[in-house]
C-alpha cells in the first residue's frame, strides 16, 4: 500500500519545482517506514518528522528542497514486508536512496536489497550495531545500542559523582550485553569501580536473590540495561527489600508500563538514556518541538527528531556530492561531520554509524524528564 | 549466614509455587501418563480470570480472586481434556502428549489476542512491605507476599492432601491412578475421575496464576518458565507422586536460588535443565517415585 497521497500538498510543491530546475541533479529518496502494524506510532512520528524537515529545508534552501522528492511505502511493521517495500522503491520507483525504517529486524530486511542494487541506505533509528555492517552502502543516523553504556558511565561518574557501580544484566540479550560491556570500559576507565555483576533471563520474574548479593556489595549505582518488563519488577522488588540505590538504564525503560509495574515510589530519581527528549532546554530543540507540535497538536517523540534530522542529514549529503549518483552520495555521507541536528551533533565514524550525545532523562514515578545531556565519550573509540 | 537464610526464604517462596504447579503436572501423569505441556497455560489463564473479576469489581478480596482463578483455570482444564485429550486417549501416548504442546501455544496465543502481550501489573497486589529479622546489620527480610503466598500455598497442599487421602472421590482418583481399568470395573467413573483430577490440578496452577501474578507481573506467556521449572520438580520428586511434587517444588526453588546465590545468576535458568538430566541420567523414577517401566 502505498501512502503517497497523504502528502499530497508537499508532493505537489515538489512537482512544482522540481521541473525548473533540471532533473539531472534531482535526489529520488524512497522512505520505508511502519504506516500500519505494531510500530506505526514510531513510523507515523518518522514520516512526520521527514515532512516537517522538508518544510524547514524549503524555507532554508529552497533550491535544494526543491531536488528532493521522497517516494513513501509501508513496510506494515514486519521483515517481510519491509523487504517487500525496498524491492518496490528500488525497482518500480529507481530511488537513488533508501531511508529507513525504526525497528532493526526490518532495517535488516531491507539491507541486502539496497547493497545489491548498488544504493545507499540510511536508517534514522535502527540502533543494533548488525545494521551497518550489512554493506558498506548502510548508515545510520543515530547511536547504536552499547553506546548507551558509556553514555550512562559518564553521566554516573560525571554528574552524580558515583564511583561504584553494580550490574545486573540479561544475560540472553546482545542488547544487554553489550550495553553493560561500554558501560564497564568507560566507567572503569574514568575511575569508578564495578563491585558486583549479576545476571538474569527474560522472562524471570523473581530477582530477589540477585538484589540481595548486590545490595551485599554496596553499590552506589545499579546499571541495569535491560527492558521496562522486568526492569519494572526488578525495582519494585529492591522497594520491597529496602534496597535504596539509584538504578541507571538504557532506551528499553522507556515505557509508560515501567511505572505501572513498579508502582510510582520504586521508580523515583532513576535514570534512563535516550535519542531526545522534547523538554531539552536546549533552543534548536526548543523550536523544533514547537513547530512539530504546531503542525501534529502533539509533542514530537524520538522518532520524529530522529527522522527529522536522517533526511536532513540526507538533503546535505546530496548537496556535498554535488549529484545522485550512488558512489558520490555514500563518500558525501562518510564524510557526515559536526551536523547540527535536533537530536544532537551527528559526524558518522569509519563504521558508517552516528557519533552523537545522547540526552539523560530522569524517572519521577509516573513520567521522566530530561536532564542531561552526555557527549560521546571515552565508550565512542569502540564503534570502530 | 545471614545471606544464606535470605537465599533460602526467597527459595521456599518461589519453591511453594512451583510445588502447587508440580502437583499438577504429577496428578494427571499419575492418571493417565500424560505430561500435559498446557499446564503452564492454564496458570496464566488462572491468573488473567481473577485479574478480570478484580478489575470488573473493585474491593474483590483476595480470597473471591483465588476462587474464580482456581475455578477459571479448572473449567479450561476440563474442557481441554474433554474436547482435545479424551479423543485421543485411545492411541498411543504420543498423540496426546503433541497435543498438550499444541493447546499450550493455542492458549498462548489466545491470551495474546484477548488481552495483548504486553506484561501488566495484576490489580491490587499484595500488601507492600515486609518482616525484618535480626540484628541491625544482619537483617533478613521475609516479604508479606511472600508470607502470604507461602500460607496459601501450605493450604492448598493440606486440602488437597484430605481430598485425596480422606474422601470418597479421592479413593476413587487413587484407584484409577493404580489400574483404569481394574477401577471401571469395580463401578468407578473413570472418565469423570479423570475430568476431576484435571479439574483438580489446574486450579491449583490458577491459584499459582494469582499469586504469581500479585506478586510480579501478569502477561501470556507467564506460565512458560514457572511450568518448566514445575515440570522439572515433579520429575524431581518423582512423576505421578503427590508428595514427590511437594518435595521437588521446594528443592527447585531452593536450588535456583542457592546457585543464584552463591555460584552465578547466569546459571540460575540453566540448572533446572541440568537437575532434569541428573535426576532422568541417577535415578529416573525421582526421589519419591514408584518403579515402572513407562512408555511415553
Amino acid at each position: 500500500m502505498t501512502i503517497k497521497t497523504r502528502f499530497a500538498p508537499l508532493a505537489a510543491l515538489l512537482a512544482f519545482a522540481a521541473p525548473a530546475l533540471g532533473a539531472d541533479a534531482t535526489l529520488k529518496v524512497g522512505s520505508v517506514f511502519p504506516m500500519s502494524g505494531a510500530q506505526s506510532t514510531y513510523g507515523e512520528e518518522s514520516v512526520n518528522g521527514i515532512e516537517l524537515a522538508l518544510s524547514d529545508l524549503a524555507a532554508s534552501d529552497k533550491d535544494l528542497a526543491a531536488k528532493i522528492t521522497v517516494v513513501r511505502e509501508d513496510e506494515k511493521s514486519n521483515p517481510i514486508d519491509a523487504a517487500t517495500a525496498v524491492k518496490k522503491v528500488l525497482n518500480v520507483d529507481k530511488v537513488d536512496i533508501v531511508f529507513g525504517s525504526v525497528a532493526s529486524s526490518n532495517t535488516l530486511a531491507m539491507t541486502k536489497a539496497a547493497t545489491d542494487a548498488g544504493k545507499p541506505l540510511v536508517t534514522p533509528a535502527s540502533t543494533n550495531p548488525q545494521v551497518t555492517k550489512e554493506g558498506d552502502g548502510i548508515f545510520r543516523t543515530c547511536f547504536i545500542d552499547p553506546f548507551q553504556g558509556s553514555v550512562l558511565a559518564n553521566f554516573a561518574i560525571n554528574n552524580l559523582s558515583k564511583k561504584k557501580a553494580a550490574i545486573l544484566l540479561d544475560h540472553k540479550s546482545d542488547y544487554s550485553k553489550g550495553l553493560a560491556q561500554f558501560f564497564k570500559d568507560a566507567f572503569t576507565a574514568a575511575g569508578g569501580s564495578i563491585v558486583a555483576e549479576e545476571s538474569y533471563e527474560a522472562g524471570k520474574k523473581d530477582f530477589k536473590t540477585q538484589l540481595t548479593k548486590i545490595r551485599g556489595k554496596n553499590p552506589e549505582v545499579l546499571l541495569i540495561p535491560g527492558y521496562y518488563q522486568e526492569v519494572g519488577l526488578i525495582m519494585k522488588q529492591a522497594k520491597q527489600m529496602g534496597f535504596a540505590v539509584t538504578m541507571l538504564g538504557g532506551d528499553g525503560w522507556d515505557s509508560p508500563t515501567l511505572y505501572q509495574l513498579a508502582g510510582a515510589d520504586a521508580v523515583k530519581d532513576h535514570y534512563f538514556s535516550s535519542h531526545f527528549s522534547a523538554d531539552d532546554t536546549d533552543a534548536g530543540v526548543q523550536k523544533f518541538v514547537k513547530a512539530y507540535t504546531d503542525k501534529y497538536k502533539k509533542a514530537p517523540g524520538a522518532m520524529a527528531a530522529l527522522g527529522y534530522d536522517g533526511i536532513l542529514v540526507i538533503a546535505d549529503a546530496f548537496k556535498r556530492a554535488g549529484s545522485n549518483d550512488a558512489a558520490a552520495l555514500k563518500k558525501a555521507l562518510s564524510s557526515t561531520v559536526g551536523f547540527k541536528g535536533v537530536s544532537g551533533v551527528i559526524n558518522i565514524n569509519a563504521s558508517r554509524d552516528a557519533e552523537k550525545e545522547a540526552v539523560v532523562l530522569k524517572t519521577l514515578g509516573d513520567k521522566a524528564v530530561f536532564a542531561a545531556k552526555v557527549a560521546p565519550g571515552g565508550g565512542a573509540k569502540k564503534s570502530h | 549466614m545471614t545471606e544464606f537464610l535470605q537465599f533460602l526464604i526467597n527459595g521456599i517462596a518461589v519453591g511453594s509455587m512451583y510445588a502447587l504447579i508440580a502437583l499438577g503436572y504429577t496428578m494427571v501423569y499419575g492418571i493417565i501418563q500424560l505430561i500435559n505441556f498446557a499446564h503452564g497455560e492454564f496458570l496464566m489463564m488462572g491468573a488473567f480470570g481473577g485479574a478480570l473479576v478484580v478489575n470488573k469489581m473493585t474491593g474483590v478480596p483476595l480470597p473471591v480472586a483465588l476462587a474464580v482463578a482456581m475455578i477459571a483455570a479448572g473449567s479450561i482444564a476440563v474442557l481441554t481434556e474433554f474436547l482435545v485429550y479424551r479423543p485421543l486417549r485411545q492411541h498411543a501416548r504420543i498423540y496426546v502428549l503433541t497435543a498438550a504442546i499444541a493447546v499450550s501455544v493455542l492458549l498462548q496465543n489466545l491470551g495474546r489476542v484477548t488481552f495483548g502481550s504486553a506484561s501488566q501489573p495484576f490489580p491490587g497486589g499484595f500488601p507492600e512491605g515486609s518482616l525484618k529479622l535480626g540484628p541491625e546489620n544482619a537483617t533478613v527480610y521475609v516479604e508479606y507476599s511472600q508470607l502470604i503466598t507461602l500460607a496459601l500455598c501450605v493450604g492448598l497442599m493440606g486440602l488437597l492432601w484430605v481430598v485425596v487421602n480422606k474422601t470418597k472421590i479421592g479413593t476413587a482418583m487413587r484407584a484409577t491412578s493404580q489400574d483404569i481399568d481394574a477401577a471401571r470395573l469395580m463401578g468407578v467413573n473413570t472418565n469423570f475421575i479423570i475430568s476431576f483430577t484435571f479439574f483438580i490440578g489446574a486450579s491449583l496452577a490458577g491459584a499459582v496464576g494469582v499469586l504469581y501474578g500479585m506478586q510480579y507481573s501478569i502477561d501470556p506467556l507467564m506460565g512458560v518458565q514457572p511450568g518448566l521449572v514445575a515440570f522439572v520438580a515433579a520429575v524431581l520428586g518423582g512423576i505421578g507422586s503427590i508428595p514427590g511434587a511437594m518435595i521437588g517444588g521446594l528443592a527447585m526453588g531452593i536450588i535456583e536460588n542457592l546457585v543464584a546465590g552463591y555460584i552465578s545468576s547466569t546459571y540460575q535458568s540453566a540448572i533446572t535443565f541440568v537437575v532434569l538430566i541428573l535426576v532422568l541420567a541417577v535415578k529416573p523414577t525421582g526421589i519419591l517415585g514408584r518403579m515402572q517401566t513407562v512408555k511415553v
